[in-house]
């Protein structure tokens, strides 16, 4: 007792001290500046489906579960902390006690039936529909157990259910907020969630200011604001990076590296995304109609050299079209078929191919070093006696038009979940954009295909390495060429971890200002 | 001048501007679909289709222009697919920023530029004349890129006395300002000395001299508002190059004015804006060229009478 009562005063003195020291440190925090190409125009990811969304929204609003980067996506408790599957197209969620939306107002289990529901998302009348159904069109219900606990349900058994509330596009809104704003369009402008910092101030066409969210349930967020800052031109971002104008500069390509490994003040951070860099064969086209032409097209690439040329061996090429962060759907053994322009020349023999024209269709780098890939890519195919011509267009639409005209033309596959279903189903499949504009049919890939929406994993994994085999090697719809990298330039004075997506996590799990 | 050459020349100007929006409107709507930039590629196709029809976008194009025409009309100048709200207040959102770099780079170029051609013609071939014009030179040959990425790396990254880019304090302004000014500045010095040079060689400033006038007094009197007439001409393309060259330079200095809007909505077909952005490019134009006009007419009493026939 006396030594309790001893040791008391200095106690309180301490917790005292903790709480001023505490609000002291709270105000000296630093501003982040972070220099980006582009901002988001609508904030929602339901109304724009943008790597910028991601990048600056994720730190606004959050995800039911949470995929840790740093531990090969494992999942870990978002706005949930624990999940269970109720049978095989039924999750049921219990949520976190305590977490408060930016307004005050606690989050409960009628946000996330209400951020699903038919105001936002539900139904082809909801204004989220459009975007959103690509990735939960199979919703059936959400069901509010009780203030805590949600039974979500889907049409049919779905193998990726508990990955679907990881993804970006399952970001978690307020409902009063959401209601107070009074229409899509006004929330679009200043969406409300529950993530590490609240929206202050948008400025379109300048900045997007987020400020810190002390109540905050994961933890004080490292920074006293975040300004996402448009920067279009990578030379001023890097000018600014040096002069500590910003403290993170985005989009950087390998060419700019040396200006800022220089530098004791900056570094260079991040690397490869969930995606892949493809070339897409329109198989409407009349040369490319046989599979032999397309196979020969993929004979024809050295990969590596394109890797290493353009990214200072930075990007890596891929053992197929799959992540290793597939987990037990990566097929290990998969036998990628490599560069053997020898094999090239021979398929195009047995094809008949007299050196008829196709036309390669391609953008001025809206992937980094498009324009030289592209050319790259032409002379490896002249090389093997491929006639391509390259044809730089303005836009996607004219990438898109014509398309009796369309031969090669180039993409990225992102890997929407880790799981062939969010990558090669997702994108090859038959609602994928390839089959639906018949730049590709095939019924074995269809067939494979569905088999990997099975319960049971062996039929699974085989149907994941079949659909790589007709992918690669039997019938290409086109051919990866590298890990799609994304680089940051970031002063020394703070730590941050960049992940494998196009998020920016700024939240103590990943940022840390030195000194 | 009369009141019938006013109104050709309003009718001219009017013809013009219908001219440019009407080209925009064809060549946007043929060359790009708004809605896959607002929805993405992989966007449902029964999105896509909503999203037309509820843009009208599906029409027939000719509707479309007709329907804007007649909205253009009355004052509504539509909306922006990207922003969600009226394109007009999107336009109005970044006006001050550009009509402050362009007025201030527009009255720096005129302060520069002509007392320093005046000054090179007065002292003609002089080692003055000779320095002022290799400046000159040298600073229409370069390009607004270049120079601007010069100036960062010296001001910013080597001396650190501005910031790089941005907006929001006089310091944001110098370099953008700079980098405009500079060709600017020199294309206004070559002419106007050539201008004076011309001028001065007339048997007019022969005969002032004659009469008694000192040469400073000729040069005032006779010799710069003879000059004054072809360099108003030039005023009159100097706003389309501001226009231009800050499409440029407002990229470059992340400075958020209309010409970085211009170029992001064409990207996107965001088409409300653009036609906007277009009609107020034109109507400046436009206008400034009318006035110039007029000023002729009034500079020059001969222009205004022999174009009506009088």
């Amino acid at each position: 007792m006396n030594s309790v009562s001893r040791r008391l005063p200095p106690l309180l003195a301490s917790m005292l001290l903790g709480t001023f020291a505490g609000s002291a440190l709270a105000d000296a925090r630093p501003d982040l500046t972070v220099a980006v190409a582009k901002n988001p125009v609508r904030l929602d990811p339901m109304a724009e489906n943008s790597n910028v969304n991601a990048r600056v929204m994720k730190n606004v609003l959050e995800t039911l579960i949470y995929t840790d980067s740093q531990n090969d996506g494992a999942l870990k408790p978002g706005l949930a902390e624990s999940w269970q599957r109720l049978d095989g197209r039924t999750l049921a969620l219990k949520l976190r006690a305590g977490v408060q939306c930016h307004n005050g107002e606690p989050f409960d289990a009628e946000d996330v039936a209400y951020s699903l529901g038919p105001k936002r998302f539900l139904g082809e009348q909801a204004p989220g529909w459009g975007i959103g159904s690509q990735y939960f069109g199979e919703l059936e219900q959400v069901e509010v157990v009780d203030s805590h606990t949600v039974h979500i349900r889907f049409k049919e058994d779905d193998p990726l259910l508990e990955l679907r509330f990881a993804n970006w596009m399952s970001e978690m809104v307020c409902k009063d907020a959401f209601e107070a704003a009074g229409s899509w369009e006004n929330w679009l402008k200043h969406p409300v969630g529950t993530g590490p910092y609240r929206l202050a101030e948008v400025k379109y066409g300048d900045y997007i200011k987020l400020e810190a969210f002390d109540g905050y349930w994961g933890g004080t967020p490292p920074a006293k604001s975040v300004t996402f800052k448009e920067v279009p031109e990578t030379s001023a971002r890097i000018a600014g990076l040096k002069t500590g104008e910003y403290q993170i500069a985005t989009e950087l390509t390998p060419d700019q590296f040396s200006l800022l490994q220089d530098d004791p003040d900056t570094a260079i951070a991040g690397g490869p995304v969930q995606s892949i860099r493809v070339v897409i064969y329109d198989e409407s086209h009349p040369q490319l109609k046989d599979p032999k032409i397309r196979q020969a097209l993929s004979y024809a690439i050295d990969r590596q050299l394109i890797a290493d040329a353009l990214y200072d061996g930075r990007a890596s090429v891929p053992n197929g079209l799959q992540m290793k962060a597939f987990g037990d759907l990566y097929i290990e053994d998969h036998r990628s078929i490599g560069y053997d322009p020898d094999k090239a020349r021979q398929l195009l023999k047995e094809a008949g191919y007299k050196g008829e024209e196709i036309s390669y269709r391609y953008l001025q780098d809206y992937y980094t070093g498009e324009v030289s890939t592209a050319e790259i890519l032409a002379d490896m195919w002249r090389q093997v006696g491929i006639n391509v011509k390259l044809e730089l267009k303005e836009n996607w639409a004219q990438i898109e038009d014509a398309p009796e005209g369309r031969g090669i033309f180039n993409w990225s596959n992102n890997a929407e979940y880790p799981d062939p279903l969010g990558q090669i189903y997702r994108l090859y499949g038959p609602d994928g954009w390839f089959q639906r504009n018949h730049t590709y049919q095939s019924e074995a890939f269809n067939n494979w295909g569905e088999q990997l929406k099975s319960s049971d994993k062996a039929k699974r994994v085989e149907a994941a390495r079949q659909i790589l085999d007709i992918y690669e090697r039997l019938d290409p719809p086109g051919t990866y060429l590298h890990t799609l990298p994304m680089f940051y330039g970031v002063r020394t004075s703070l730590e941050w971890i960049p992940s494998d997506t196009p998020y920016m996590d700024l939240s103590s799990r990943m940022l840390r200002f030195k000194g | 001048m009369n009141a019938l050459y006013i109104m050709q020349k309003l009718a001219r100007s009017f013809l013009t501007v219908l001219l440019i929006v009407t080209t925009v409107f064809v060549v946007l709507r043929l060359s790009g679909d708004p809605a896959v930039y607002v929805l993405g590629l992989d966007a449902d196709a029964a999105a896509i289709e909503a999203f037309r029809d509820q843009w009208g976008l599906n029409r027939p194009i000719w509707q479309q222009y007709l329907q804007f025409l007649a909205n253009a009309v009355q004052g509504d100048f539509g909306y922006s697919y990207f922003e969600e709200r009226g394109a007009m207040e999107a336009v109005l959102e970044r006006l001050p920023k550009t009509l402050l770099l362009m007025g201030v780079t527009g009255v720096l170029t005129l302060l520069i530029g002509i007392p320093a051609g005046i000054y090179a013609a007065l002292h003609h071939n002089s080692w003055i004349d000779r320095f002022t014009m290799l400046v000159s030179v040298a600073g229409f040959s370069l390009p607004n890129f270049v120079l601007g990425i010069f100036l960062i790396l010296l001001f910013s990254v080597t001396w650190q006395l501005l910031p790089s880019s941005g907006s929001g304090t006089w310091q944001h302004l110098v370099m953008p300002v700079l980098t405009m000014t500079v060709a600017e500045a020199a294309i206004f010095a070559r002419f106007t000395r050539s201008a004076m040079l011309e001028v001065l060689h007339q048997p007019y400033m022969r005969t002032a001299r004659a009469k008694g006038l000192r040469w400073h007094q000729a040069v005032r009197r006779h010799a710069l508002p003879n000059a004054a007439i072809p360099l108003i001409t030039l005023v009159g393309f100097f706003v389309g190059t501001l226009v231009a060259g800050g499409v440029v330079t407002e990229s470059l200095f992340a400075w958020p004015g209309l010409g970085r809007l211009l170029v992001s909505s064409v990207a996107n077909r965001d088409l409300a804006v653009v036609q906007i952005i277009v009609m107020l490019i034109a109507c400046s134009m436009v206008f400034t060229n009318l006035l110039i006009d007029l000023m002729y007419g009034w500079l020059d009493p001969r222009v205004g009478s022999l174009r009506t026939g009088d």
